[in-house]
């Protein structure tokens, strides 16, 4: 699927010294985005994420590297030129930024004043609050909001001025799982329906399984991996975005009370404690069954979580295979043959296939 | 004569005394409000001027310059430093330049204006930055240009604090009148002075000051609640 390319970051590096100290936010990241992407950027705090981010509508300036946006060289912009390019990119923040000193529909009406004759906003703003459900809050101030209620807003401003980008920062670290579900749909919705590309970052990898297609990993100011969706989460390769994964299915927790169970307290010496990992297809495979059937190994499913990530299931178990060494060596190479990786998790020398 | 009119005679003799005429109550209330009023009117430009100019030159402003902010910030500083009975003095000649004559309450504005207006400065700076930077962001976001940020997110968004400082330095002012009667600028202030308190008059003293009192107080309360309606 060759779609156009709306967003380029090409070797972009951020540099500045804060209190004496110099500080390399950004290092030479190259990142591409479709038209339709939403394109996840995961990592933690201090990671770089942000300032990445800002360098698309230029609320930072790189130190170097080009800013491609929409077809237009950015960083070639005059400030006017800027000014209309910002228009075109939406913007939504951790804690919404709204102006307190007004209401929610002057808030939505903000970026159009001047631009837009009174009746067209009046028009815009009515519409715009419908999409986000606020339309009865329209005379509100921010204050009798709560933090959902309130991104909503700051979504319906973001998207006054029909922006064909909608940068995201961290715009549900401050709500609770709910509410962030919510928030996440509606701009999934948002994406669908109008077509938004979507930049989204955030150190919530529940939140980029949720409506991300895309992902990249940032750590130390770089970008350590990235892919589509399934891809990184079917074979990660760095252990930071293992780690990432993990936390969407509580995985440390997890093995801490299984390794507390008879089972694994008492393993016989040629049994072996795994984790079995596989998308998609391999689901469709009576797994388990097959391992006895024609292998003679026998499981014993400790753990399993199965999500589904885009309409296709993401599993990961954690199992006791008991069988002859042979028979396991050959279980193994099905396993491999079939897309599900395997982790040892009793520490054993020789690392399954 | 009334009883209450013979009862304050009375108590009062020097305040019925020096109730009308040139120097008195009447008179003096009047310049009082008067140079109230310009000295708000004028160091109010000149004071909100230099503070947005303060945080827009400021690290991470708008218009962001070293230069720029270390000359506004050391002239703020210098003005503020100097104690308003020498700046009386020190004024005296710029006053004669400007206004053609160094004593009266228009004279007086001079100097009330040039201690006033970097006061104001430094509390109008203090004010926009109790607005969240994200705010800023956000509207930068949205392609506002540096003079649409300034009338519609600064001056909008501090309102409620800006006239919070704004009450603070009304009443300062109302304080400082009273000094620059020590330039014969007339006033509530130099009456207290000139005619109480040289002359033993108690009851001048005492009257004058209720009078200042009632001031203060009068602005406390509207600015109060127009800071509280503004407030949300």
């Amino acid at each position: 699927m060759a779609s156009e390319t709306v967003i380029e970051l090409q070797q972009i590096d951020v540099q500045f010294s804060e209190k004496g100290q110099e500080v390399h936010a950004v290092d030479h990241v190259d990142l591409t985005v479709s038209r339709g992407d939403i394109y996840g950027i995961v990592g933690y705090s201090g990671a770089g994420k942000s300032t990445l981010v800002r360098t698309i509508n230029l609320l930072q300036r790189p130190t170097g590297g080009k800013s491609l946006v929409l077809g237009q060289d950015m960083l070639s912009l005059n400030a006017k030129q800027l000014r209309q390019e910002r228009q075109r990119i939406g913007m939504i923040f951790q804690h919404f930024n709204l102006m307190n000193s007004r209401t929610i529909a002057e808030n939505v009406a903000f970026p159009l004043k001047g631009h837009k004759s009174k009746a067209e906003i009046k028009a815009k703003v009515d519409s715009l609050l419908k999409l986000v459900g606020l339309d009865e809050r329209a005379d509100a101030y921010p204050a009798e909001l709560s933090g959902g209620q309130k991104q909503r807003v700051g979504i319906a401003r973001a998207l006054a001025s029909d922006p064909e980008i909608l940068i995201s920062d961290e715009a549900t670290s401050a709500l609770d799982p709910k509410t962030t579900s919510s928030i996440l749909d509606l701009l999934k919705h948002l994406n669908e329906t109008l077509g938004l590309t979507i930049v989204l970052i955030t150190h919530e990898m529940e939140a980029v399984k949720q409506i991300c297609n895309k992902v990249a990993v940032m750590d130390a100011g770089r970008i350590i991996e990235r892919g589509d969706l399934l891809q990184i989460f079917a074979q990660p390769k760095e252990q930071l975005t293992k780690d990432f994964i993990d936390t969407t299915i509580q995985l440390d927790a997890a093995l801490e009370a299984v390794r507390q169970e008879p089972a694994v307290q008492n393993l016989a010496p040629s049994d072996r404690l795994l984790r079995l990992t596989y998308v998609g297809a391999s689901t469709d495979q009576p797994l388990v069954a097959t391992l006895f059937k024609d292998y003679q190994v026998t499981a014993n499913i400790l753990f399993g979580d199965i999500q589904i990530l885009q309409g296709t299931p993401f599993g990961n178990l954690i199992v006791v295979l008991s069988g002859t060494s042979a028979d396991l060596a050959r279980a193994f190479t099905y396993l491999h043959d079939n897309d599900v990786t395997v982790v040892a998790l009793d520490g054993k020398e020789e690392t399954p296939a | 004569m009334t009883g209450l009119e013979n009862w304050i005679e009375k108590i009062m003799p020097n305040v019925v005394e020096n109730w009308s005429g040139d120097t008195g109550f009447i008179q003096s209330t009047k310049d009082t409000i008067y140079m109230t009023f310009w000295t708000s009117v004028i160091a109010g430009v000149i004071g909100l001027a230099l503070g947005v100019l303060l945080v827009l030159t400021d690290d991470h402003g708008l218009w962001e310059s070293r230069p720029a902010y270390f000359i506004l910030d050391k002239l703020v500083n210098i003005f503020r430093a100097i104690p308003f009975i020498i700046l009386l003095a020190v004024l005296d000649p710029v006053t004669r330049a400007l206004v053609g004559i160094g004593i009266g309450p228009t004279a007086a504005l001079v100097p009330l204006v040039a201690g006033t207006a970097p006061f104001f400065a430094r509390q109008v700076q203090n004010a926009l930055l109790t607005i969240d930077p994200g705010v800023v962001e956000a509207a930068e976001a949205m392609g506002l240009s540096p003079l649409a940020m300034v009338w519609r997110v600064y001056l909008r968004e501090g309102l409620s604090e800006l006239v919070r400082v704004g009450v603070l330095t009304i009443i300062s002012v109302i304080g400082l009148t009273a000094m620059a009667g020590a330039i014969g600028s007339g006033g509530l202030g130099n009456l207290a002075i000139q005619i109480g308190y040289n002359g033993f008059k108690n009851d001048v003293i005492w009257v004058a000051t209720i009078l200042i009192l009632i001031m203060v107080f009068i602005v406390q309360f509207v600015g109060d609640i127009i800071a509280k309606k503004l407030h949300h």
